[in-house]
């Protein structure tokens, strides 16, 4: 008798199964690359969607083409781009979301909803921006390489990424800092250089819209103020003429140059912000850098702890002023990519402040900073 | 009906197993979504409301066995007969009947969106509620002690899933919570409010209390089981308040599964779909305790055959459950019920607590007297 119920639950719960439609990954195109652009047709605007997507079938003539669609919506545009395509479009492995310059201006809030609203997409896939449209990049990617366009892309960036020089760009970290109030994100811009794919600068968002550029070096910057970041490759100069009794060796290209170039490579760097006094809304950021020299444009001999120390300071001011630079370009933009705001907010007093009302206050924001570098080691030689 | 009920030696349990019921009775699926509802009553001071709200589940825990004690193997059937009569017992005890009904469902409903939403959007609500269902009047055939186990077990099976929060857990952002205490007692209190429906379960105690063995050893147990739960309750919505931006929390509708959508493995890249699979061993226990505190009413109070009991709220459940396959339904469905768990189970004890007390120190008078008669 038992042996009967049991059965008859595992027959049934066997059949069961049969209920669900079946979906064969070789009959489906799996979107990997996705570029979404603005485009206007007729006086009306219009979403222009092209993807790249991955087909298993082995008997498929190429495994990945692009498709162009375009819609009113997103979901529209995709459809229509199915059109071109043997196979359903399934967007469960997006792995690279590309938005072309006009539609980050326009801001990419409306596209980004349709891929937190399906639960079937990844949180983890990522953003960046193109210099020109994103069908333009894609296809022009598509032309010059035959390697795999999805993964060739998402590792340039990732690699980027990972030595801190650019914040992440996944979908969950960039609508989380969107609508935080008193912190606005960045993402890689992509373009082309001698004919190669490579990343061109960083995107400043205001909210969700592109407003402006800043190169990497700054996208550090900005990533240094919000986690603690090592192994990063830097650069730095200092005045010549500090240095005149150091100077191992001159040559005539050398002879002129006002400054000494250095090649750094940072072992830990951590900037912490705090608010300073609330009414005046000054800030401090506290920046600790310990780096390694790598490299100096003009050989030298840093014999002395306390050459070592001028240097030190000299790299110190070199990036205070840096530092400053930044944040006068930040506040003319009107983009608080360090994050001031939060901290703003994070206090009793301002915890009810909404973003408008932050931008405002934003450009009488001051900021002081002070950046510390220790020079770790100097490889074998000193 | 009896007041009184003599359980037979082997249908009783050890009352160290009573962490595992009220502690299966108090997750389910309230847990998915609870982060987003106390966060829209109470905002970042959301942690501040669910440790008040754990406080008063264990008041309430100690006013019910203080209650129950007072009798000797008394269910809450049993009490209110004792003290009302028979016919408000019964009703009450049917309000009870329509109440765990409505939990059941509910959770069932809720988990079989869950699964339409992220996993099978095209699969159908009444197969999935008949797999569940399946596995439910299984166990309960068993008898007590059988659904003890499976919920004892079904405990190890599932919490192992917590672990996989680590990579939100390492990237929370503190600035989240400050200022603490920003928002006012009375938000606060309202976010104790809207905690009721996932604290809700613990009610099972005042069932399943005459088949405890040792009920003097039963405090701890209790007491461990709500706490345990409630610290996983907190930890869920610590973490989804640091992790994630106060829009974002406010927006989505299952913060706790969209924690796990950031977490991969070179393996699976999807964790979230794994701990939707996981889920239905947490949702199980509570629709076995649930679907037991059913047919117990049942038998005790319209004298129903044990398995008749079983199979027809079942069926009578798993018809309901199509009609509740749009979002808005379901949620108005939580919303009744948890309407029905204010009063019956955050206020209902406390009204009892005065009538027992004042009874029983009736009765002590009128025995001290009958003695200085004799």
């Amino acid at each position: 008798m038992q042996i009967v119920k049991i059965s008859f639950i595992a027959v049934v719960v066997i059949l069961l199964q049969a209920c669900l439609s079946p979906s064969r990954l070789e009959e489906t195109a799996i979107i990997n690359t996705r570029g979404v652009d603005l485009v206007e047709e007729d006086g009306q605007r219009f979403i222009e969607a092209t993807i790249i997507p991955y087909i298993f079938d082995p008997e498929a003539a190429e495994s990945t083409s692009l498709l162009v669609g375009r819609g009113t919506t997103v979901k529209d545009a995709r459809t229509n781009a199915e059109k071109q395509s043997p196979y359903p479009l399934s967007p469960g492995k997006i792995n690279m979301d590309f938005y072309g310059e006009e539609a980050a201006k326009a801001g990419i809030l409306p596209f980004l909803n349709t891929l937190i609203r399906d639960a079937r997409v990844s949180d983890r896939m990522q953003l960046a921006i193109t210099t020109k449209t994103a069908r333009e990049f894609l296809e022009y990617k598509q032309e010059i390489t035959t390697v795999n366009t999805t993964e060739y892309l998402q590792d340039l960036t990732k690699k980027e990424i990972d030595l801190d020089i650019l914040p992440r760009n996944t979908l969950e970290y960039f609508t989380r800092l969107i609508r935080q109030v008193g912190i606005d994100p960045i993402l890689p811009i992509l373009g082309f250089h001698d004919e190669k794919p490579t990343i061109t600068g960083a995107a400043l968002f205001k909210e969700d819209k592109y407003v402006g550029e800043v190169s990497l070096m700054e996208s550090f910057f900005i990533n240094q103020l919000r986690k603690a970041v090592n192994e990063t490759p830097l650069n730095a100069r200092v005045p010549k003429e500090n240095y005149k009794d150091m100077i191992a060796y001159e040559s005539e290209p050398t002879e002129d140059e006002e400054f000494v170039y250095l090649s750094l490579n940072l072992s830990k760097g951590k900037g912490t912000i705090k608010l300073d006094d609330f009414d005046s809304l000054s800030f401090k950021a506290d920046i600790k850098m310990r780096v390694e020299l790598l490299e100096t444009s003009i050989p030298m001999d840093i014999k002395t702890a306390e050459t070592s120390k001028r240097l030190e300071k000299d790299i110190e001011a070199y990036y205070q002023a840096e530092y400053e630079k930044l944040f006068e370009k930040l506040q003319s933009h009107n983009v608080d990519s360090f994050g001031l705001g939060r901290k703003y907010v994070a206090t009793r007093k301002g915890s009810k402040t909404t973003a408008k009302e932050w931008y405002e206050k934003y450009n009488n924001a001051t900021m002081d900073f002070k950046v510390n570098v220790t020079i770790v080691n100097y490889g074998t030689i000193d | 009906m009896k007041k009184t009920i003599q359980v037979p030696i082997h249908n009783q349990f050890r009352a160290f197993y009573m962490f595992f019921v009220i502690f299966s009775m108090q997750a389910g699926v309230g847990i998915l979504g609870t982060p987003r509802i106390v966060f829209l009553e109470a905002g970042h001071d959301a942690w501040i409301s669910i440790i008040l709200t754990y406080l008063y589940v264990v008041i309430l825990l100690m006013i019910m066995l203080y209650i129950l004690r007072q009798y000797d193997n008394h269910d809450i059937l049993g009490v209110q007969a004792d003290l009302f009569g028979n016919f408000i017992s019964k009703v009450i005890g049917t309000i009870y009947l329509v109440y765990f009904s409505l939990q059941l469902l509910s959770i069932l409903v809720t988990y079989i969106e869950v699964i339409k939403v992220f996993v099978f959007p095209k699969s159908q609500s009444l197969i999935l509620g008949l797999m569940l269902i399946i596995p439910v009047v299984y166990t309960l055939l068993g008898g007590l002690r059988v659904t003890i186990g499976v919920v004892f077990i079904f405990i190890f099976l599932t919490y192992w899933v917590l672990i996989l929060l680590i990579e939100p857990l390492r990237q929370i952002d503190f600035l989240n919570f400050l200022p603490i205490m920003d928002r006012g007692i009375s938000d606060i209190m309202r976010g104790v409010v809207a905690n009721a429906y996932t604290f809700s379960g613990f009610e099972i105690l005042f069932f399943i209390y005459p088949f405890v063995q040792g009920k003097d050893r039963m405090t701890k147990p209790i007491i461990l089981g709500t706490s345990g739960i409630s610290l996983l309750i907190l930890l869920s919505t610590t973490i989804a308040i640091g992790f994630l931006s106060p829009d974002q929390l406010q927006r989505r509708i299952w913060p706790l599964l969209n924690l796990y959508k950031i977490q991969t493995s070179p393996i699976i890249e999807r964790l979230d779909y794994v701990v939707i699979a996981e889920w239905m061993m947490v949702v199980l226990p509570k629709a076995i305790l649930l679907m037991w505190c059913i047919s117990y009413i049942a038998i005790r109070m319209y004298n129903f055959p044990k398995k008749a009991s079983i199979y027809v709220f079942s069926i009578i459940i798993l018809v309901c459950i199509p009609f509740f396959n749009e979002h808005f339904v379901i949620q108005k469905l939580i919303d009744s019920t948890k309407y029905i768990a204010y009063g019956l189970v955050y206020i209902y004890p406390l009204f009892l607590l005065p009538l027992v007390v004042i009874k029983k120190r009736v009765q002590r008078k009128k025995k001290g007297k009958n003695h200085a008669n004799r």
